[in-house]
Order: structure tokens, then sequence, then C-alpha cells
């Protein structure tokens, strides 16, 4: 526990890192801001502009359970909004009219077209489901005999959507913008850099790496170092989730957390039957992993130099480098793709291992710990390890 | 207490070549300090990297006895050569990091800390950040953090590289007071480091022992090779490149060299005592 004190205190507990720790979250703060702006402005966002917009109030009026009456109500008012348009029986004014919910006819006509979409959206879903499970039928049938792997994917396809439906009405734009929102994630990179890729180079550049191996203890600085580092991943990544989670559902409504994943438009093929909530808990975990990689990654760079400035310089270069192969390489060879939970969260992708069908998630999922654990063991191996002595 | 090396040799091999950094390298130490003097590349960081058990030896073996304690790793104290500190640690943290490092605790942690500071003159700095020492602050601080736990033995590798002659005249004091009861290897190519406090010197050379002694044994081995004389200051730089000298003194006129040679250099040359210097000089050629 002493070490782990001092430890904290090598790699975290640092003036220039908290500063800069402090800077990157007022920095993400307004980066959180720009783009709730940005996607309600341009419509991109599911739903309404849950505090500014004139859609609010309509959007109160109709939100919570799901039912035909309100669908109705919905289709019928925004008919005699048409009417009304079309009667040229409103005054277009500048000032609020209390007949409408957003005070001009004009707006309550457009928001109740995306109202209705949005309605339709779930109270259609489970009509998408079968069509869907009709399709993975017709699949299996014409794989019959054909290929084993096609078949037996479509029964996986055929399965996973079984029993979905849509209960509720409600504004998804703040939960659809967290999974899309990566700033946070970079932020959490460079602190990890920052913090941590002096780590190793420091206690060699001290001469503080020999007196650890004179005390015989490489092993525990080692295992403590990591201790710190993923104490700092896990405290930052669930941190910035609550973070952005409370900023963008401060934007749009966060009432709907419990609703599930597909609730969200743009999520309707998930394969994941799980709540919005499970899913934000579920990427972060994944972050976790992507991160823990990043950690080893600057580890094992730190641990191959004695200048802090090279180590701190290739640790960002190394991190730039993974990003842009990510971008080049199947995803499943890509540990760090893994933050960007919309990638693995939207749409079922299998890889055929031996004939069956695998969601490339998973498979991901494991080749980000097996060579996080691989960049593991060549940091204890340059940094702990201690090779037996020939006796005589 | 006794330490006794024995036969401790280690090689590396660079491109396709093999070469010994230490050969078969023996000795049996016992209270007291132990100099290790050598040019740089002489195997005395070889001989303190293999005693401290950060690197591993190709063949030999250490044995450490005190009143039946055989186990010597806890009770090393060690600085290391070009020892450097954390700047946003204070030294009284930095000694606190290090009983945690040597799973050393007392009843009062902060207590202990400010007595070790206090035994190196820094007892009013204990609670200053080290970034704002200067050279011989951080060197006393390293001889703080190897004392550490009251260490049976104590290794400095060059203790005193950078520093001025008051911090060196300070640091062999340290070393003294802290010799009674303890095994204290200095490795060091300075050789006014040893002369003054070793009581045993090793002669290192290309990994191997050249000779080992108190330093009354090393000089008196080369009694009647060292010789003063008289030359114009035209002849000098003619001796020099000839000749081992070992000091030059000028007194206007004329120089007074000091030659190490197995014969009388010129006719006028006068035998006189030798001392470490000299020693080193006659072994080792410059330095």
């Amino acid at each position: 526990m002493r070490l782990f004190k001092y430890e904290l205190k090598k790699n975290i507990l640092r003036i220039s890192v908290l500063l800069l720790l402090l800077a990157l979250v007022l920095v993400n703060a307004y980066k959180q801001y720009e783009t709730a702006k940005f996607l309600g402005e341009s419509g991109i966002a599911t739903g309404v502009q849950y505090k500014s917009d004139l859609g609010r109030p309509m959007y109160e009026a109709f939100k919570g359970e799901l039912s035909t009456e309100k669908l109705e109500e919905i289709k019928s008012y925004h008919e005699k909004m048409g009417e009304l348009i079309h009667s040229g029986d409103f005054k277009p004014t500048n000032e609020s009219d209390d007949r409408f919910y957003s005070g001009f006819a004009m707006g309550d006509f457009n928001e109740s077209s995306r109202t209705i979409d949005r309605m339709m959206y779930a109270y259609t879903y489970p009509n998408l489901m079968i069509e869907l499970k009709e399709r993975a039928n017709e699949n299996i049938a014409f794989y019959e005999g054909r290929s084993d792997y096609e078949v037996r994917k479509n029964r996986l396809v055929a399965e996973l959507y079984i029993g979905r439906k849509i209960n509720v009405y409600g504004n998804y734009g703040a939960f659809k913008l967290y999974f899309d929102y990566e700033f946070s994630t970079l932020v959490i990179i460079v602190m990890l850099i920052y913090a941590f890729a002096t780590s190793f180079t420091n206690e060699k550049a001290t001469g503080t790496d020999r007196i650890i191996r004179s005390c015989h203890r490489g092993k525990s600085v080692y295992l403590t170092k990591h201790a710190v580092m993923l104490l700092y991943i896990f405290i930052s990544v669930v941190l910035f989730t609550l973070l952005d989670v409370v900023r963008f559902c401060s934007f749009y409504d966060g009432t709907f957390i419990n609703q599930p994943l597909y609730a969200i438009e743009e999520y309707k093929y998930t394969p994941f039957n799980i709540t919005i909530l499970g899913a934000i808990i579920l990427s972060t975990f994944v972050k976790l992993i992507a991160l823990s990689f990043v950690g080893e990654l600057v580890f094992v760079i730190s641990s191959f130099t004695k200048n802090a400035g090279l180590a701190i310089a290739l640790s960002f270069a190394s991190a730039g480098a993974v990003i842009l192969i990510s971008e080049r390489i199947p995803s499943v060879f890509s540990p760090l793709s893994l933050v960007n939970a919309e990638s693995w969260l939207k749409d079922p992708q299998f890889i055929n291992i031996l004939g069956q069908p695998v969601l490339s998630f998973f498979v991901q999922l494991i080749f980000a710990v097996v060579i996080t654990i691989a960049l593991a063991i060549i940091c204890y191996l340059k940094t702990a390890y201690k090779k037996k002595e020939k006796r005589i | 207490m006794q330490l006794v090396l024995d036969g401790i040799t280690k090689s590396y091999t660079k491109g396709k070549k093999r070469k010994n950094a230490l050969e078969d390298f023996s000795l049996t130490m016992t209270e007291g300090v132990y100099g290790l003097l050598g040019p740089n590349g002489a195997g005395k960081s070889t001989l303190i990297n293999i005693i401290t058990g950060i690197i591993s030896r190709d063949s030999g073996s250490i044995a450490f006895d005190d009143n039946g304690n055989s186990d010597f790793v806890s009770h090393l104290g060690f600085m290391p050569q070009g020892m450097d500190f954390y700047r946003n640690f204070t030294a009284k943290d930095y000694i606190k990091y290090i009983m945690a490092l040597k799973k050393f605790s007392t009843d009062n942690d902060n207590e202990y800390a400010l007595d070790i500071l206090t035994r190196v003159n820094l007892r009013n700095d204990a609670d200053k950040k080290i970034g704002a020492f200067s050279g011989g602050m951080k060197q006393r601080l390293g001889i703080a953090q190897a004392i550490v736990g009251n260490p049976k033995i104590l290794i400095f590798d060059e203790p005193t590289a950078g520093l001025d002659a008051k911090e060196r005249i300070r640091f062999r004091n340290v070393i003294s007071s802290l010799a009674s009861d303890k095994i204290v290897i200095l490795a060091t190519h300075i050789v006014t480091d040893i002369a003054y406090v070793a009581k045993t010197v090793v002669l290192m050379n290309e990994g191997k022992t050249i000779k080992t002694g108190t330093q009354e044994q090393l000089c008196s081995d080369i009694s009647g090779k060292v010789w003063e004389c008289r030359v114009k200051p035209d002849e000098v730089m003619d001796y020099m490149s000839r000749m081992r000298v070992s000091n030059a003194v000028s007194d206007g006129n004329k120089y007074t060299l000091r030659i190490v040679s197995d014969a009388s250099p010129v006719e006028n040359a006068v035998s006189v005592a030798p001392n470490l210097e000299d020693v080193c000089i006659y072994y080792f050629g410059d330095m």
C-alpha cells in the first residue's frame, strides 16, 4: 500500500498532470456543448432539442408509454395543423400563440411530423423484426446444403431479434450523442500518455530502477505501477462516462435510460438485447480494456528508454500510429477501435471461426486482451524479470 | 560479519566478440571501507551490480555471514552511479519511499526519516522539494537513502562525481562515521575519495583484480619506483610524453616532476615515498 501511494505521487499527483487534467476537462465540457449544438441544429440528433427547442412542450405532452391512442392523437393533430396551414387561416406572427404547443402553427406542423416518425419507428419496430426474421429464414432455406456457416449465422440472426418491442416513446438524443462521442476518450489517452509515459523512464534516468532491483522489489513495483495505471484508467473512464452522460442528458432527456438499446433508431439492429444503461456500462467496461492496451503500450515504450521527452513523443506517435492503422485493418485486429462503442454496438458483424459464426466484437475483445497481456509480459521482461543465476 | 566473493565472473557478448567484464574476482570483506579503484570500464560497476543483484553472474558465489545470518539482500544499502531523484518529492517523502521499497517501517516513519536526514545534515531541508536541491544535497540524500534500515553492507558507485571539494570532504566524513560496524564498498576512479577512508584498496582494470591490499601495502609494493626531479619548463612536455608523470609543480624557473618509473628517469632524480595516486599511475598509467 505504501508503494502504491508513492507510485501515485510519481505518476499522477503531479502539478503538471493535474493542471493538464483540469484543462482537458474544461475543453471536454466545451466540446460536449459544441457537439450537442451541432447535432441539434443540423437535425441529425434523434428527437427534439429538449431544453431550448420549441418542440419541447409537444415532446413533454406525448412522451412516455406508447399507445395507439397517442399515435392517433398526434396524427390527427398533424392533419389539423396541415389543414390550418393550407387554409391560410392562421396569422403568421412573431408573437407566440397559446393555441399551439410551440406557439406557432408551422412549428407544430413540423414537430408533429417528426414526432409521428419517431413514434412510428417504435410502434412498427416489432414488424421490422418479423421482416428480419423472415429474411433470415429465407436465407437459411437458400443456404441449406450450400453453406453450413451461412445457415448457422442466419439462425443466430433469426433468434437474435425474437420478441423485441419498444413500449415507450422518448427522446434518445442524449444516448446517441454519448455513443458517438469520442473526445473524452481522446482526453483520457492524452492524460494516460502524459502521466505514464515517463513511469519507467524516470526510474532509469534517476537510477531508482537499480535501487529497486537491489531491494529485489522489481516485481512489486511493476505490479504497483500497473495497479496505479489501471486505477487511473478506471477512475477516468468512469468519471468521463458520468460527465458525458449527465451533460448530454442535460441537453436532451435522460429519462428513458432503462429502455432497450434498440429504442434508439440508429441502433435498431444492435446484436445486444440490453438496456441503454446496460450498453453504457458494457461500453465503459470495453473502454477499460481498450485503454489498458494503450496503457501497456505506453509502459512498454517507457521501459525501453531513459529519455522522458523521447518516451512521451514516442508514446504519442505510437498512439497516433495505432489510430491510423486501426482505420486500415479489420476491426478485430484493432483493440483501440473498441473505444468507439458505436462501431460494435450498432450492427451485428459475424466472423467465421471453424465454421461457427461468432460476433466479431467478442473476437476483437479477446484479441485486445491477448495483445494487452503480451505487452504487459514484454514490459515485465524489460523491467522486473531477473534471470536465474548460474552458480558454481 | 563477512562478505565473501569467490570467483565472480561475468562476460558480455558484443557483436560476435565475447568480453569479460569481470574475471574470477575474489575478495573477503569484513567491517570497514573497501575502495574499488580503477579506470572507467575496469569492472567496478559490474561487480557492484552483481553484488546488489541487479545483474546475474556467470559463475562464482557470494556468501554473507553475520552471526549466522546469511541473507545479505535485506542488509544492503546502495547508492547507484549518477543517481537522481523525483523532483516533486520532498527529501522526507523520498526517504519514506525507500523505506517502503525496503519493506522497512518503524512506529514513527516520519521521525525515522528525519533522523536519517539528520545524519547527512539535511534535516532542515526535509520538507523541501528535491527539485530545488543542489548537487551536493542530492548526493547526501543519496547516502541517506542507502542507510535506510541500517544495512550491514553499504555500496556507493562513483558517489562523488560532480561534487565540489567541500562536498567531497563532507561525503568522506559521513562514510567514515558509518563504517565502524558495516562493510562499505566504495567504487570510484577518484583516488582521493579512497585515500582517506579505505582500509583496503582493490585495484581493478579490464575486469581483473590487479592488486589488493591496504594503502600502506600497495605503496610499499612500489617503493623505490617514485622519483622527483627538477627539469626546465621546455622539457616538461617531453617527460610527460615519455614517462608516467604523476605531478608537476613549477617554482617559476624550473619544474619539479614526480615520475613513476622502475628505474631512475634521470641522473639527479631522488627517490620519494609513494602515495596512492602513484600506485594508480604505476598500475593504470593515466586513469
